[in-house]
């Protein structure tokens, strides 16, 4: 979420990768609006249609907005707060099943 | 023709009977309303059917048979794909002993059914190549590969079937719950809070809604509800290449489904974190690999289930022109339905495989 404008300190910035580009966001707005506010409508390509995809319901529960986060398939970019230096990345295969397990947060 | 019910075994008669020229209005009832034929898992299971009842077995294997030509057919007449594979099922065992109880049912099963029961019994090895990268749990012992059973996507199927009535001219009626029926000089008439509709033949096929309607065309049948639980993970790369018997299966889309429990809970269609939490456990038993996917959506739905477990197919005898017909396996056997029943029920003869399920039987056998 984007902070209130009426906060009693201003919000700090921070910066993370999205493919080549450096994308600006405020401290704890998610990726999905990150991405959007810096003009970023295309957030994945689905493997099996091949047709473009990008964040629709903002809530978590469409999976329309999924990107790779530090490697990590599959992570939703409406629910996920931005960190400074994360690598995103748009996503444009099936996670593998295999091989993820050790990296991978539960 | 009336057909009351609009789930997967009253779209498939309707589906039938379209076809044939006849004309017909599905009544179904609220969208909020029980539904199986929206939540069930989609598998065409022949290998695990009629262990005690080889009518059973022969009536699900013919539905098999008849499927290709089915999903073929739906497709092309609507453009819905239903997504049908005949590729078999693997089935994996954890523990000697389940594996030496699993082969000797497999070759009791061979021993009854006969030549036409393929099954074939596999060692931790064969069962790892089938399954090709996916890890096998360090507990599997063996397990089994029939090629008998298919899969099928459900909501492709039922919306598939819906398209293709109303294709052929027959009307589905949602919000039409039937509350009474009546019967005068060979019409019955049907009504409801949303007005009434007659005609000379009547089809029951309402799942856990057809006890009460049975009952006043004079036919006493009961049909209770059982629920089963299952949940659906993220997208990953396709991983297994067959369903795993009553437990797991990947869609093309890289989805996989974990289920399914059987649970006697009366009308209560919630999911319990218990119930999930054992099936998930189940299934990383078996795959270890599975342990690190996302779920992302569960659900429950319950099974029309009827007391031996077998379907009813009847015709009443004190209202002729009205039947009633229920199963718990409506996705197995909706190749065999859409085919075999509207013969039967536009007055033509009976088949010999629907036959053994009347109400008449006094069997206390369970279905497996
Ligand atoms: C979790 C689960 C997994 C399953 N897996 C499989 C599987 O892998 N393979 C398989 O073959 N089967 C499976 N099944 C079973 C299968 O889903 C059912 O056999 C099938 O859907 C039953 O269809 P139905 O039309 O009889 O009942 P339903 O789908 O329950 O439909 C009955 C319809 O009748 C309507 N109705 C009820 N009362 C009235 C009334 N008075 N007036 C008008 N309309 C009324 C209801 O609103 C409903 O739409 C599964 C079921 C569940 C729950
Ligand atoms: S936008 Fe719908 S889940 Fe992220």
């Amino acid at each position: 979420m984007r902070p209130p404008h009426d906060l009693p300190e201003p919000p700090h910035q921070v910066s993370f990768r999205f493919g080549d580009e450096e994308i600006e966001a405020w401290e704890g707005e998610t990726v999905a609006t990150a991405l959007l506010a810096s003009g970023v409508m295309i957030t994945g390509v689905r493997a099996m249609s091949g047709r473009s995809r990008g964040p629709y319901c903002l809530i978590g529960v469409c999976h329309e907005c999924l990107v790779e986060i530090d490697g990590l398939a599959n992570q939703r970019a409406c629910i996920t707060t931005v960190r400074q230096n994360m690598k995103v990345c748009r996503q444009t295969r099936l996670r593998p099943l295999t091989g993820e397990d050790e990296t991978r947060e539960q | 023709m009336l057909i009351v019910g609009g789930g997967v075994v009253g779209a498939s008669i309707a589906y039938g009977l379209a076809e044939e020229g006849a004309k017909i209005g599905i009544l179904d009832a609220e969208d909020s309303d029980f539904s199986a034929s929206r939540g069930n898992f989609g598998m065409i299971s022949i290998s695990n059917k009629g262990f005690n009842n080889l009518a059973y077995f022969r009536l699900s294997y013919a539905s098999s048979r008849l499927w290709p030509e089915f999903a073929s057919t739906l497709r092309e007449q609507t453009g819905i794909d239903p997504a049908f594979d005949l590729k078999g099922k693997v089935y994996i065992s954890v523990g000697d002993r389940e594996f030496a109880a699993h082969a000797e049912k497999v070759a009791e099963y061979a021993r009854r059914v006969g030549a036409e029961y393929q099954h074939d019994i596999l060692n931790r090895a064969d069962l790892r190549q089938m399954l090709g990268n996916v890890r096998l749990g360090e507990r599997v012992t063996g397990g089994s590969f029939s090629p008998l059973d298919g899969i099928a996507e459900p909501l492709k199927l039922y919306s598939g079937l819906l398209n293709a009535i109303q294709r052929h001219g027959g009307s589905i009626l949602r919000d039409h719950r039937v509350g009474r029926i009546q019967h005068q000089r060979g019409i019955f008439t049907v009504e409801g809070p949303w007005g009434s509709l007659s005609a000379p033949r009547l089809v029951i096929a309402a799942g856990l809604g057809t006890p009460d309607l049975a009952s006043q065309v004079g036919i006493s049948v009961k049909v209770r509800p059982q629920r089963g639980q299952m949940m659906v993970t993220e997208r990953v790369e396709q991983s297994f290449p067959y369903p795993v018997s009553g437990l797991l299966r990947q869609n093309p889309e890289g989805t996989i489904m974990i289920g399914v429990s059987t649970e006697e809970v009366g009308y209560d269609d919630r999911t319990t974190v218990s119930v999930l939490r054992s099936l998930a456990m189940k299934a990383i038993e078996r795959l270890p690999d599975l342990g690190s996917v996302q779920i992302t959506r569960c659900w429950a739905a319950l099974r029309p289930r009827t007391e031996d477990g077998y379907p009813v197919y009847q015709e009443s005898h004190e209202r002729p022109g009205a039947f009633v017909i229920t199963c718990h396996s409506g996705i197995t056997l909706a190749a065999l339905h859409k085919r075999l029943l509207p013969q039967w029920i536009l007055g033509g003869r009976k088949d010999a495989l629907l036959e053994p399920f009347g109400l008449g039987r006094l069997q206390s056998a369970s279905a497996a």
